[in-house]
């Protein structure tokens, strides 16, 4: 039939199905295929309007062709919108179908409707268009499956073109699984076969191949050791095999039929190598369709695996970019959730008016080991940290976060010491610490009433004060282990007074041991340098002084560690 | 082809007449008029499909909203075809809803 084609919108749904109607008339199949088959191109035909066109923003055509092939009817949909591959998406589980219906997830039932409604649905797409394949046999699949008297050969022109057509759909297609999944309909419907296994060597075990697409298996993955199976002996041999009775054959195992209700007859499995000579899987197609596969079968499919090899070698190059990308993003959303992690909006407390606090964290990585935190234990106190994991990264960024969520529980649960409260802190982190890490920390209790602080340390840089007249303070603190080192450990407070007006200036080492290109370091005596410089200022100010003379100190040099500054002005409470 | 949608409800029984083809372009109107007649909180929800002659997915998922809208609700569907019978037992939907040759009592 010719084919029809439409704006890509749900009005097109009523004439799509009254052509498949009407090629399904002409195809003569029953009521119940025909409406099977109506559902599955519906269902499919819906969810490219939707999710190929419409969420995605796009506009275009979808085509419907339908032709008699043989003993089968294929009908084709065509569109131009995003790739919707109904064969990577998620059907309802036998459990997700019992549910009550007011618990059901209210996805998947189409695509598995689609499925069920006709023998085969294949997918691909390419960068001009995507194709959803939709067969029905037009003979009772019992009957075709008895073997024919004689087998059926292939014509060397029909070889040919299908031979071009794999080789032009394999080169427009550059991803690995929707590869996969043409490569073995596409090597089913060559061979004249009933399905199709396609193995890859295992990557990180080498001696191993791994099932990437089984037809009727579902998503089951085969593991076979080199040398075993069918599969494995092609492999380890490298070199083709071809049994017409698979049960006469003592090296096939017939444990995947009996799992899978299959009965394999006959096999063809041949190795797939690279340009290099490497082997990178084997492909394994089962029962010829009216005989067995013959040694006309076994060149045509070597012709198929020399485009395979070139493809799938290609793919995993592809997939291992994407992979890459990958990585970046999850590190991207890492960073947004840790810094969710630490107050960010400033000014912070704006209801307590004895304190003026602004704090930054810049992590060398997307993601960073230093923390800080601040926040009130009840109306006449505020609790504070700042600290940093002895390493960078994704495992300083966990250590961090665990350290963070200790402290803040710990502080919360008995507010009236701080030493006790790092102590528990310590125990906790040296409990969960498989790495080795550790953590430098000053963590405090700020009065505001009297503006005591009483402060306890656990190997963290000293603290600075700036006093109104300008003045710098350097604070001699009561010294402390660093956390998650040492079981048991107990820590002694100190005081230190600050009075109205009084900053008090803490840091991490990001800012001391910030690095120019000469591999100097910045320190304390430039922090206290820019402090007297910039005399009295409010706590944001003081900040961006710091982070300004760092900045020109540093210049071209990359950062080397993460950078984390809290300031803390105490305003005094009026009377 | 058009989706034909008649509904009529009192205090316990909502009805809804279908005739036509159910899929993606016609639900969302059918979802409306559920919408609409449920909040009138019925007991029960009577579809009388005899004259519906294609149903896809469309269709599950308002029996879906349906019920999770108010999950106490029974749901009847009135001399259904086979092939929509066919369809509702692949998915498990049969049990979830009365499949009747009658109209149930008021």
């Amino acid at each position: 039939m010719d084919a029809l084609t439409l704006p890509g919108n749900l009005d097109a749904l009523g004439p799509i199905r009254d052509y498949v109607k009407a090629a399904a008339n002409t195809a003569g199949l029953d009521h119940t295929a025909t409406y099977n088959l109506l559902l599955a191109v519906d269902e499919i035909a819906t969810n490219v309007v939707v999710h190929g066109y419409e969420e995605a923003g796009l506009q275009g055509d979808i085509s419907i062709a339908a032709k008699n092939e043989e003993n089968r009817l294929v009908v084709e949909l065509l569109d131009h919108g995003k790739s919707y591959d109904p064969n990577l998406h998620k059907e309802p589980d036998d459990e997700g179908l019992l549910k009550e219906l007011s618990d059901r997830p209210i996805g998947g039932l189409g695509i598995m409707l689609a499925k069920d409604g006709v023998d085969d649905l294949q997918y691909h797409s390419t960068e001009l268009e995507n194709v959803h394949r939709f067969i029905v046999h037009l003979k009772p699949p019992a009957e075709a499956a008895k073997p024919a008297p004689t087998p059926a050969v292939l014509d060397d022109h029909r070889k040919l073109e299908i031979l071009l057509r794999i080789s032009k759909s394999l080169g427009l297609e550059i991803r690995l699984d929707p590869l996969l999944q043409l490569i073995v309909a596409e090597v089913t419907g060559a061979m004249q076969a009933e399905r199709t296994t396609l193995f890859l060597v295992d990557r990180r075990k080498p001696d191993q191949l791994v099932s990437r697409v089984a037809e009727g298996v579902g998503a089951k993955e085969i593991r076979v050791l080199f040398g075993f199976g069918i599969a494995g002996t092609t492999a380890k041999q490298r070199e083709t095999i071809n049994i017409p009775d698979a049960y006469s054959d003592s090296r096939f195992n017939p444990v995947f039929d009996k799992s899978s209700g299959f009965r394999t007859r006959s096999i063809l499995s041949m190795p797939i190598i690279d340009q290099t000579g490497a082997l990178i899987g084997v492909v394994q197609t089962l029962n010829k369709k009216g005989g067995v596969f013959t040694k006309g079968d076994e060149e045509f499919l070597e012709a198929i695996c020399v485009h395979l090899g070139i493809a799938l070698k290609r793919a995993e190059m592809v997939d291992a970019y994407l992979q890459s990308q990958i990585v970046t993003k999850s590190l991207e959303l890492a960073r947004e959730i840790q810094m969710g992690l630490v107050p960010k909006d400033f000014p912070a407390l704006p209801e307590f008016k004895e304190v003026d606090i602004f704090a930054t964290i810049i992590p060398t990585f997307e993601v960073g080991g230093d923390l800080y935190d601040f926040f009130p234990l009840d109306k006449d106190r505020i609790c504070f940290i700042i600290g940093d994991v002895s390493d960078k990264g994704i495992p300083a960024a966990l250590f961090m976060a665990m350290t963070r969520t200790a402290f803040k529980m710990s502080a919360i649960a008995s507010p009236d010491a701080i030493g006790p409260t790092l102590a528990r802190v310590n125990q906790f982190l040296c409990e969960s610490n498989p790495q080795q890490m550790f953590v430098t920390a000053l963590a405090g209790i700020l009065d505001l009433r009297t503006g005591q602080v009483e402060y306890a340390d656990a190997g963290h840089e000293p603290p600075f004060i700036v006093q109104p007249s300008g003045a710098v303070v350097k604070v001699d603190k009561v010294g402390g282990i660093v956390l998650g080192f040492m079981p048991g450990q107990e820590f002694t407070s100190g005081t230190m007074q600050l009075n109205p007006g009084d900053t008090l200036v803490l840091y991490t080492d990001g800012v001391t041991e910030a690095m120019n290109v000469d591999h100097e370091l910045f320190g304390a005596e430039a922090i206290e340098k820019t402090l007297l410089r910039t005399g009295y200022t409010n706590s944001e100010g003081t900040i961006k002084a710091l982070l300004e003379d760092m900045g020109s100190f540093v210049g071209e040099a990359h950062q080397s560690d993460d950078i984390t500054m809290l300031v803390i002005q105490y305003r005094g409470r009026a009377a | 082809m058009a989706l034909d949608i008649q509904s009529t409800a009192d205090a316990k029984t909502a009805r809804i007449a279908l005739s036509g083809e159910l899929d993606g372009s016609t639900a969302p109107k059918l979802r409306e008029t559920v919408d609409k007649i449920l909040s009138g909180k019925p007991a029960q929800l009577v579809l009388q499909v005899e004259k519906l002659t294609f149903m896809a997915s469309a269709g599950l998922r308002i029996l879906i909203f349906a019920k999770q809208k108010q999950p106490n609700l029974k749901i009847y569907l009135v001399k259904p075809q086979p092939a929509i019978v066919d369809t509702l037992h692949k998915t498990g939907f049969y049990d979830g809803v009365f499949v009747t040759e009658t109209e149930p009592a008021a």
